[in-house]
């Protein structure tokens, strides 16, 4: 089930977070070893079961009417486990201080088995979320 | 209609232009039989019409969870048909003052004063992002 974290909420409402300026990163993350918890999960440090990580921050960021949309991501070289979600959070540069923003489990790309390959995931065309 | 956001304040806080906590946000007090309410076009506090009296500053702000909350407001010798509040985040000037939520759910309202303060109690939350 795709959602915002409580505490991603709380980042725009108090404007801690600030989604077209900010940096925004991704991971991929096997939902057979990270359950989610919207409600209590604040930090990068939260998650398990990463597969794999965007190495930069993401791109073509756009907020028209409090829709988030962004440039379909692409994860290089991906070996592991099957990953079901994709997670989005802004990077401090600490993963104990990096704020989750949402959970992803439906977009074009997922789920997706490694295979050493490229996994791309793309958003839904009327965008990631909508505060 | 329910208690909404603005397509307005949503953006703003998306793109970190909004922060209720330290905001300067206020109030307005309309008379809904002259101002209809558009969530999707209507920007800028220019945007609104009918409006009774207004409260500045909110104070209180809570964000927790992304819930927001503040403290009860009032609006002083009011007269008219008070239907809605609209919050605001001041920034000096109508036309550049983003709009953040229309609330027409709240204790105190609606009202048709004379000459009298209406005092509105937010429901809990105000809103949640």
């Amino acid at each position: 089930m795709s959602g915002l974290y409580d505490k991603g909420r709380q980042g725009f409402l108090d404007g801690s977070i600030d989604w077209d300026t900010d940096d925004i990163r991704a991971v991929l993350v096997d939902t057979g070893v990270y359950t989610v918890n919207l409600a209590t999960h604040q930090f990068h440090s939260d998650l398990s079961g990463i597969v794999a990580t965007l190495g930069a921050a993401m791109t073509g960021m756009t907020v028209t009417d409090g829709v988030a949309d962004a440039a379909d991501i692409v994860f290089t070289g991906v070996s592991g486990a099957t990953v079901e979600a994709v997670v989005l959070y802004k990077w401090s540069g600490l993963s104990a201080t990096s704020r989750l923003i949402a959970y992803i489990d439906t977009a074009t790309g997922l789920p997706a088995t490694p295979s050493g390959g490229d996994i791309t995931v793309t958003w839904n065309a009327s965008g990631i979320f909508k505060l | 209609m329910a208690n909404a956001l603005y397509a307005s304040g949503r953006e703003g806080f998306l793109d970190g232009s909004i922060n209720w906590e330290t905001g300067d946000i206020r109030a307005a007090l309309i008379d809904t039989g002259v101002y209809t309410v558009n969530l999707a076009t209507h920007k800028f506090y220019s945007a609104i019409s009918g409006v009774l009296g207004t409260y500045a500053s909110l104070r209180g702000k809570t964000v927790t969870n992304g819930k927001a909350g503040a403290y009860s407001i009032h609006f002083t010798s009011v007269t008219g048909s008070a239907g809605a509040v609209v919050l605001v985040d001041w920034k000096g000037s109508s036309s550049t003052s983003r709009l953040i939520a229309y609330i027409d759910t709240a204790t105190g309202l609606p009202a048709s004063p004379s000459s009298q303060d209406v005092n509105v109690g937010w429901p809990t939350p105000i809103f949640t992002l």
